[in-house]
């Protein structure tokens, strides 16, 4: 079986995607192939499970496209060559792991046998194939209520369901690089070295450079030498580190080849990064990472796979905020201290047997596997369930279930999802009253979907007969209008009506009985989702004696 | 019978002014093509194909074969017009070269040809509007300006544009913009008018608060920056295919790259006198077409400041506005006079006028304080003459004057070119004028027939004099005058013309355009074919290619989803 795997997105895409081409080697004894675009075509080789990589020509084409306004038939013939390449090897499966309109297109392109993932549909609209695929499109509008790794949607969404290998392969030739550059920074082998990560790829995500100079001169003090990490980009913030710093850092930050970085990171103890690639990276070597989560990072979707890897975030209402603000006062750069990182680094670096105080706004988080097999991150002491974990785990096991083809709620099951959880949290701190709440919202969010689920079958109907469309219509277009007024009934269930709008708004065609059809089938789907969604409630109710 | 005899004998029977006329003209040496057919020469240029015309003929007028009535503009040597004998209903032929028709006639029986179509050296292209346009494409650019006047406006009235006129804050040029607009209305365009006038009040008035100089000239700077961004983003909105400045428009180099960029043409008639008015040098090198009022050495100017396209267009009159009317008695009282002018009260005319106050001159207009000997016939005390008191004026006058103005002259300007557009609108009225001589006047009126001109005092007096006595006289050459400002100088036809040379000038550079990008997407025939329908008369940019796509609704293949990757990758999406 030959399968390509589209991945056309950023580095760390790349590396959070060496699970899902483990299990596809291993499990379904594929021949993998790799598409990547030209940028990040270097990490493709210390990605072992992968027979051939194909590097989509992005610069060559955007030259084409920029030299002159008719030049982008160049930049065709290029597109055209390319595909008619890849079309050559006659892929049995297509995976495209990029949730966008262009690698879209190129699956379409490609007319494989067989995809998962977004195509275009022969009418020229997007179509998204594979239920957890859909959660990956839709996930990054709804990170936190699809409360799973982008690593796991990868996997599940290539139809896997196992936990894979998560390493980088590198060989002593690289490593030797990495010696070679480190012994020219004075870096001693028995040095025991920690790296930070000192950039992002947006400004919103970085915690500031007098930090990282501060946090540098306490773990020095203890006898660690500190690498600092970065792209070109980047530098700048490199120099201003070491110029607060009083303990000099090594500041490598534009100076290393992506097979240098690969082979010093292995050599480091422990990553201080902010949400980037380099932190997965560090994660797919093995390395414990501390993640600083700044900005719109969210550690449930993008933090680091794998177990023991912390995850800081400051506890405040707008954390994380939505990738499309412009923040003019970011007070969660401020909230997360050097204290608190220093004392969680000395801690995982077995400095100390517990870690120090942590302040009170700033909430830590340990990676770890839930009982579903996939990653989560758990309060790193036991503490009481407060309402927003409580419907984070739950909608985490309802999705979980319901896209994988569930429809209805298990409740040994469920009482045992419970049960393992009692592992990490100290009972629940939850309102009843708002739990009851919530369960009516769910209701009324039920009978919405029911209704517009059997007004669309009549309207099928109607359609058939050319009769009674417009009431039917206008009937479902107050249901919709009721949906969208959700947010006034409630707070979790008000987001599932979001991400039904979402999904009905993306449905898209010419051909009405196929839109009807599709529609109805969205309606049905939702109204078991809530129906699920509600039973869950009501069962977690019960185990726990409220 | 020679072949040229036999040719003769039938043109003779269709069209005997024309024959003769060939006959008497000198024919152009001709050589062989490749296929054996004879070509002309023209220049050392070759005018039409040196290996097969006949196939050249084929290929190029097929797209005509459905036509009913075709003009065709170049008679080359007719292989691109037998073709289509037979196949359509009535052809006409302009050709202006009658050595090149001789030569043909020479050297080709084209007795079936003569026989069909009507060969013509001119035509006035309102009375082509129902027919089909086939250019010759060698035979316009050989006879640029001839095809810009006749076949080009023909072109100009069977197309549509969307046109920005952007007006001056005041001045002379404003009246000028209104009825640039109107004309260009009239011909069917979609006109966008971006008026500045209405900020004249709010300029003057920041204008006059400072009293140095320097500083006025600087507010007047910023003022120019601010309408020109307004100019931008009016232009932004509209998506013009053409943005036309006239004279004295504010606007700066900056805002004319941007509009530039966003693919409008920018044409900029230049209404002025070149010798007094220098800011053209910051314009004319940067916009599409500058048209001016002089040529010869204006034109050599130009391009000594890296103006690469420029255009002669004189002032024109507009019939609607300058017309004959019949005036009730209160207004013949009020604005009749046996000689009178309109005008501002510039140098030479105050050291001029003084000497015709006997003949009971009446002077309206303004800026004439301070000029003694003109006080009592200053009408109005000197107040602005509005556009429909002066047509009041021009038709209850008997002699109306016309003076060039001029800063240095005492009255005439001998090396005065240009004509202003009084001398047009006095015509359109049906009144009489006696105009300074001006240069380029010759070419416009018929001196002597349709205008009489002086060049000195002298002459006018006597001028006055005699026509004064003559009703008659003065009729017969107003109405001569006023029928040539209809037939060739109103606004229509000016506008017509200049959007005919825009066609030709921008045409030709699409042309390349699209022979450049049929170049480049050779490769792929398949590709070709697909693209054929997305050109127009300019290929299709990625943009216009896709959001054509959207708009036809047809069905998607992968030729379509190559493009629409690329718009995304374009568009920054990986």
């Amino acid at each position: 079986m030959r399968v390509l795997v589209i991945n056309l997105m950023r580095l760390g895409d790349i590396v959070q995607s060496i699970p899902t081409l483990y299990g596809l080697r291993d499990e379904l004894k594929a021949e993998v192939h790799l598409l990547v675009s030209d940028i990040f075509k270097d990490i493709c080789q210390y990605i072992e499970p992968v027979s051939k990589v194909h590097i989509f020509e992005n610069s060559k084409i955007l030259r084409y496209l920029f030299q002159d306004p008719y030049s982008y038939v160049l930049a065709y013939k290029e597109v055209k060559g390319f595909i008619n390449y890849l079309k050559s090897f006659r892929f049995d499966l297509v995976i495209n792991l990029t949730p966008a309109r262009f690698s879209a297109l190129i699956t379409y392109l490609l007319d494989p046998k067989r995809y998962l993932g977004a195509s275009i549909t022969k009418d020229g609209y997007l179509f998204v194939n594979g239920s957890w695929m859909k959660a990956l499109f839709a996930a990054a509008s709804f990170r936190k209520e699809i409360p799973f790794n982008v690593v796991d949607m990868f996997i599940r969404g290539s139809g896997l369901n196992k936990r894979y290998k998560y390493r980088l392969s590198l060989k002593d030739e690289i490593r030797e690089k990495g010696r070679a550059l480190l012994s020219s920074f004075g870096v001693r082998c028995d040095d025991r070295l920690l790296g930070f990560q000192v950039g992002a790829s947006r400004d919103d995500r970085i915690w500031p450079a007098f930090k990282f100079a501060k946090l540098c001169d306490i773990l020095s003090s203890y006898g660690f030498r500190i690498l600092l990490f970065g792209a070109k980009g980047e530098i700048p913030i490199g120099d201003k580190i070491c110029e607060l710093a009083r303990a000099k850092p090594v500041n490598l930050v534009g100076k290393t080849s992506l097979g240098e970085l690969l082979a010093i990171l292995e050599r480091c103890e422990l990553l201080v990064s902010n949400d980037t690639g380099t932190m997965h990276i560090a994660s797919a070597l093995g390395k414990k990472v501390i993640e600083i989560c700044v900005g719109p990072a969210y550690y449930i979707s993008t933090g680091p796979y794998g177990q023991g890897h912390l995850a800081v975030s400051p506890d405040i209402p707008c954390s994380p905020c939505d990738y499309f603000i412009e923040c003019k006062d970011q007070i969660c750069k401020e909230v997360i201290s050097v204290d608190d990182i220093s004392n969680l680094c000395l801690y995982l670096l077995g400095e100390s047997h517990r870690y120090g105080k942590i302040s009170s706004n700033v909430k830590v988080k340990v990676s770890g596997f839930a009982p579903d097999g996939m990653l989560y991150f758990f309060p790193q002491n036991r503490s009481k369930m407060d309402e927003s974990e409580f419907f984070s785990l739950l909608f985490r096991y309802v999705f979980c279930r319901f896209l994988d083809g569930g429809r209805d709620i298990d409740q040994m099951r469920l009482s045992r999802w419970w049960k393992d959880m009692e592992r990490y949290y100290d009972g629940f701190s939850l309102s009843f009253y708002r739990i009851q709440q919530e369960i009516k919202s769910f209701n009324n969010l039920f009978f919405l979907f029911e209704e517009a689920s059997l007004i669309l079958s009549k309207i099928e109907e109607a359609y058939k007969k050319r009769a009674y469309l417009r009431d039917l219509c206008k009937n479902l277009v107050e249901i919709n209008g009721m949906l969208k007024d959700f947010y006034k009934e409630s707070t979790y269930a008000r987001s599932v009506a979001k991400l039904f709008l979402i999904n009905e708004s993306s449905l898209e065609g010419e051909d009405i009985k196929r839109l009807i059809e599709e529609n109805r089938y969205i309606y049905s789907n939702f109204s078991h989702l809530v129906a699920m969604m509600r039973e869950a409630l009501t069962k977690s109710l019960e185990i726990y004696h409220y | 019978m020679t072949l040229y005899a036999s040719n003769m004998e039938i043109l003779r029977k269709k069209n005997e002014q024309l024959a003769k006329m060939i006959d008497e003209a000198k024919p152009l040496p001709t050589e062989r093509a490749l296929s054996g057919d004879p070509i002309p020469k023209i220049n050392g240029a070759n005018l039409i194909s040196v290996y097969d015309p006949k196939r050249e003929g084929e290929i190029i007028s097929s797209p005509f074969k459905g036509s009913k009535k075709l003009v065709i503009y170049g008679f080359g040597f007719g292989y691109h017009i037998e073709p289509l004998l037979g196949k359509v209903k009535k052809i006409v032929v302009v050709e202006p070269n009658l050595s090149l028709i001789k030569s043909a006639l020479l050297s080709r029986d084209l007795k079936e040809l003569l026989r069909n179509v009507d060969i013509v050296t001119d035509i006035d292209p309102k009375d082509y509007l129902s027919f089909s346009l086939f250019v010759h494409s060698s035979s316009a650019r050989l006879n640029r300006s001839h095809y810009v006047k006749s076949c080009g406006m023909l072109k100009a009235f069977l197309k549509r544009f969307r046109v920005v006129v952007v007006y001056p804050i005041y001045g002379g040029s404003l009246p000028i913009a209104r009825y640039c607009k109107m004309a260009l209305k009239n011909l069917g365009n979609e006109v966008f008018p971006l008026d500045f006038s209405q900020f004249f009040k709010a300029f003057k008035k920041i204008h006059d608060f400072f009293d140095d100089r320097e500083k006025r000239f600087r507010v007047s700077l910023h003022f120019k920056n601010i309408f020109s961004e307004m100019v931008v983003h009016f232009v932004e909105k509209v998506r013009p295919d053409i943005c036309l400045f006239l004279a004295q428009a504010p606007i700066n180099t900056n805002c004319l790259k941007k509009i530039k960029e966003m693919g409008t043409k920018t044409l900029y008639w230049f209404v002025e006198d070149f010798r007094v008015m220098e800011y053209f040098k910051e314009i004319a090198p940067f916009v599409d077409i500058f048209f001016t009022i002089q040529d010869e050495e204006f034109f050599e100017e130009l391009k000594k400041i890296g103006a690469k396209r420029f255009y002669y267009l004189p002032l024109a009159a507009f019939p609607r506005v300058h017309r004959k009317i019949n005036l009730k008695e209160p207004d013949l009282k009020r604005y009749g006079a046996d000689i009178s002018f309109v005008g501002a009260g510039y140098y030479n005319r105050r050291r001029f006028f003084p000497y015709l106050l006997d003949l009971g001159l009446k002077i309206w207009g303004s800026d004439w304080e301070g000029a003694k000997f003109l006080e009592k016939a200053v009408q109005n005390g000197g107040r602005r003459v509005s556009t429909s008191e002066s047509v009041k004026i021009f038709n209850a006058t008997k002699i109306n004057l016309n003076l060039h103005s001029s800063t240095y002259h005492n009255g005439v300007n001998p090396f005065g070119d240009f004509v202003n557009p009084r001398t047009f609108e006095i015509s359109a009225c049906c009144a009489f004028q006696l105009v300074d001589y001006r240069k380029k006047l010759p070419e416009l009126f018929k001196i002597g027939d349709e205008i009489f001109i002086y060049r000195d005092l002298k002459e006018l007096r006597e001028l006055i004099f005699y026509f004064l006595e003559r009703d008659e006289l003065r009729e017969e050459v107003s109405q001569k005058a006023r029928q040539r400002v209809l037939k060739e100088h109103t606004y229509e036809l000016r506008m017509a013309e200049m959007l005919s040379f825009v066609l030709f000038e921008l045409g030709t550079q699409r042309k390349d355009e699209i022979k450049r990008f049929l170049d480049t997407a050779s490769f792929d025939k398949e590709l070709l074919d697909f693209l054929n329908p997305y050109i127009s008369d300019k290929p299709p940019t990625l943009e216009s290619l896709c959001s054509a796509f959207e708009s036809k609704k047809e069905r998607f293949d992968s030729k379509k989803a190559i493009f629409f990757l690329l718009s995304t990758i374009k568009r920054g999406f990986i």
